[in-house]
């Protein structure tokens, strides 16, 4: 038997490994994806009081920390029974899509990009975000750093930094927002929405533009049935801050709806041998393995999967392109993992909108940001959509407010299940006998999981940017075929 | 001068160093980029133009943060088996577009720092890196191992020496 390693796969927020075994007649036998387990934040946690969470989580990821904020601050709302006045969800919610405005855009140029802008079988030393901007031209890249700068200036104003922010506490905000600091976000929110059209655009005429690439799109190498999850508004739209949780069949068939707060009764968590790494699923459907189809627990919770789970987007320009989408894809729900990246797009789109229209509320420059707690601190849920995926965390206090246990369910831990599934079904679809292990192979198996924008950091609790991962081929002796392996 | 926020959200940042402590404070040897940074910041001269930047954030960030700056100085957490926890190795810029195994990796800092001047971004021109080797066993909490702790004094004197006759 053979073994394939990548190392690292680079684009990735983190550290893991993908292995690949091959039989005596070059084939794949087995394909495994490991991360390490480095968990500890929760354990981390305890005994500390829980309004200091809101500005502790932040730590736990330096790529989505404003996700962190949100959903402790929530979960704070939830343990101290004081739900925070309007201006202050607006707020927290407007400080909430400025952030995702930059994040996409920043994993549209910098990390699942190069794939289809320069090409997923480019030099690695072109396939980065400089390779993107030679490809759309440099008033493509200003407008990528303009769009960025914006962005953090305009969670810096609500959330007192650009990127820790600090301000949410239990109940509210601990400011309010003066008039010129209105004025100036409105201004960035103009810019986002013209920038979410260029985006838009690029994807249109770059990426669905060229024939080859909407094939690997839609090919069955990159295609996975399973359950979709999102959080949606009142009227089933994708909401990013706040709302019902809800689960789509691989059919498209409304599975569960429910409060983030019973989480508990709804996912469940298997664990395999080779990896440290649970793998959540749902509890009514049960584990069944690696598979897809409607009898497999399986779910993915990604910007696709928030779009498969709603009704359609709560703004417009976002909502035609949501109808364009399901449209080409041939409709809904839409499995084919690749489209990701455009459903992301669309998502940055929305982000920009519902901006625009919160900025515009007279009811955020309320002086009253916050309900004081009065009542004794007990157990609370607090749920966002984080960029790569729901993200929920969980708290229980004694009655002093001191932490006593705590849950985290991340982005990626959501998805630890697809994108193992992701990845094999792709070294199984691209990795034939006699085939040629070459860069552009190993990378069109690191894509299988790059369009998840996989945050291992968060995952398994460690630090974005300071553990690639590898991937290696290995044969049916164990000898070593092939490895990546690329620093910074 | 402490700033919380990015040169470019400031004034004017001409002429100024960044000094930054890249990593997570509250995990493990990964906060030794912070804190070695931390008591440079007392220890170096001509303080009145250095700004203390104590960074937890992506590659991409990083470059953002260093838009206006005239000179970087970046502390980091470096893995390197072959090498003793402690050990001090400065690391050149360039072997961040490809190179192995440097604390800022993720396809980036390399990158991005060619994509700023490209853009025409005013990005340092000199870029020091200082890479501190540590072991790859992070986990949460607040406080160095013993043996990193053991060998802080004589890390931070070596990057004050080198950096004192800058």
């Amino acid at each position: 038997m053979r073994r394939i390693t990548i190392d690292p796969i680079t684009r990735l927020e983190g550290h893991g490994k993908i292995v690949i075994f091959l039989n005596d007649q070059g084939e794949v036998a087995n394909c495994y994806f490991q991360v390490p387990e480095l968990r500890g934040f929760e354990r981390f946690s305890v005994g500390r009081p829980v309004e200091e969470m809101p500005r502790i989580t932040t730590r736990i990821c330096g790529v989505c920390p404003e996700a962190h904020h949100m959903a402790s601050a929530k979960a704070c709302d939830a343990v101290y029974h004081a739900d925070p006045p309007a201006a202050a969800k607006k707020l927290r919610e407007l400080l909430y899509s400025c952030f995702y405005v930059g994040d996409h855009t920043l994993h549209f140029y910098a990390l699942g990009g190069p794939d289809f802008v320069v090409g997923p079988d480019a030099p690695p030393a072109q396939r980065n975000v400089l390779g993107v901007i030679q490809k759309v031209g440099l008033e493509a890249g200003k407008k990528v750093i303009e769009l960025r700068k914006r962005a953090q200036h305009a969670v810096s104003l609500i959330g007192g930094k650009a990127i820790h922010p600090v301000t949410s506490v239990p109940g509210g905000l601990a400011k309010p927002l003066t008039a010129e600091e209105r004025d100036q976000i409105l201004d960035h929110t103009n810019y986002f929405v013209e920038f979410a059209k260029f985006t838009l655009a690029v994807v249109q005429s770059v990426v669905l533009g060229n024939q080859a690439y909407v094939d690997m799109i839609l090919s069955d190498t990159y295609t996975q049935r399973v359950y979709s999850m999102g959080t949606v508004d009142a009227n089933n739209k994708v909401n990013f801050y706040d709302g019902m949780v809800r689960v789509v069949a691989p059919d498209g068939q409304e599975f569960v709806k429910f409060p983030p707060r019973d989480y508990l009764s709804v996912l469940a968590e298997h664990v395999e041998p080779w990896t440290y790494l649970k793998f959540p699923f749902l509890k009514r459907v049960g584990w069944k393995g690696f598979v897809d189809g409607k009898d497999s627990g399986v779910y993915r919770a990604t910007p696709l999967s928030r779009l498969n789970a709603a009704e359609g987007m709560a703004t417009p320009l976002a909502q035609e392109e949501y109808e364009r989408m399901y449209a080409a894809l041939g409709g809904k729900p839409a499995h084919y993992t690749l489209a990701t990246h455009w459903a992301r797009v669309i998502e940055l789109m929305y982000a920009a909108e519902r901006a625009a229209e919160l900025v515009r509320d007279e009811e955020i420059l309320s002086p009253k940001v916050r309900t004081v707690p009065t009542a004794t601190p007990s157990e609370g849920v607090g749920c966002v959509e984080a960029p790569r995926g729901t993200l929920y965390h969980h708290y229980v206090t004694d009655e002093r407010g001191i932490l006593r246990r705590v849950n985290l369910i991340v982005g990626t831990t959501n998805n630890h299940a697809p994108i193992a599934m992701s990845i094999r079904q792709a070294a199984f679809g691209l990795i034939k006998r006699g085939s040629e292990i070459t860069d552009g192979l190993l990378n069109r198996i690191e894509m299988a999981f790059r369009a998840f924008d996989p945050c291992f950091a968060c995952a398994t609790h460690s630090l974005p940017g300071k553990m690639p991962l590898e991937v290696q081929v290995f044969d049916s002796d164990g000898t070593l075929l092939a490895s990546r392996k690329r620093g910074c | 001068m402490t700033p919380t926020e990015p040169c470019w959200l400031r004034e004017s940042a001409d002429a100024r160093t960044a000094l930054v402590g890249f990593g997570n404070p509250l995990h493990g040897d990964d906060a030794i980029g912070p804190l070695v940074a931390r008591r440079l910041y007392e220890l170096l001269p001509g303080r009145e133009n250095i700004d203390l930047l104590e960074l937890c954030t992506s590659d991409f960030g990083l470059m953002e943060r260093l838009v206006g700056y005239r000179r970087a100085l970046i502390i980091d957490a470096l893995v390197d088996e072959e090498a003793e926890v402690g050990a001090l190795r400065r690391v050149d810029v360039a072997e961040c577009a490809d190179g192995p195994s440097v604390g800022l990796h993720t396809a980036g800092f390399g990158a991005a720092l060619a994509l700023a001047r490209m853009l025409g971004l005013c990005v340092p021109v000199d870029i020091v890196i200082y890479g501190v080797v540590v072991r790859e066993r992070f986990n949460f909490g607040d406080g160095l191992s013993e043996e990193l702790e053991a060998r802080f004094p004589e890390i931070v004197a070596a990057i004050a020496a080198a950096e004192g006759r800058q």
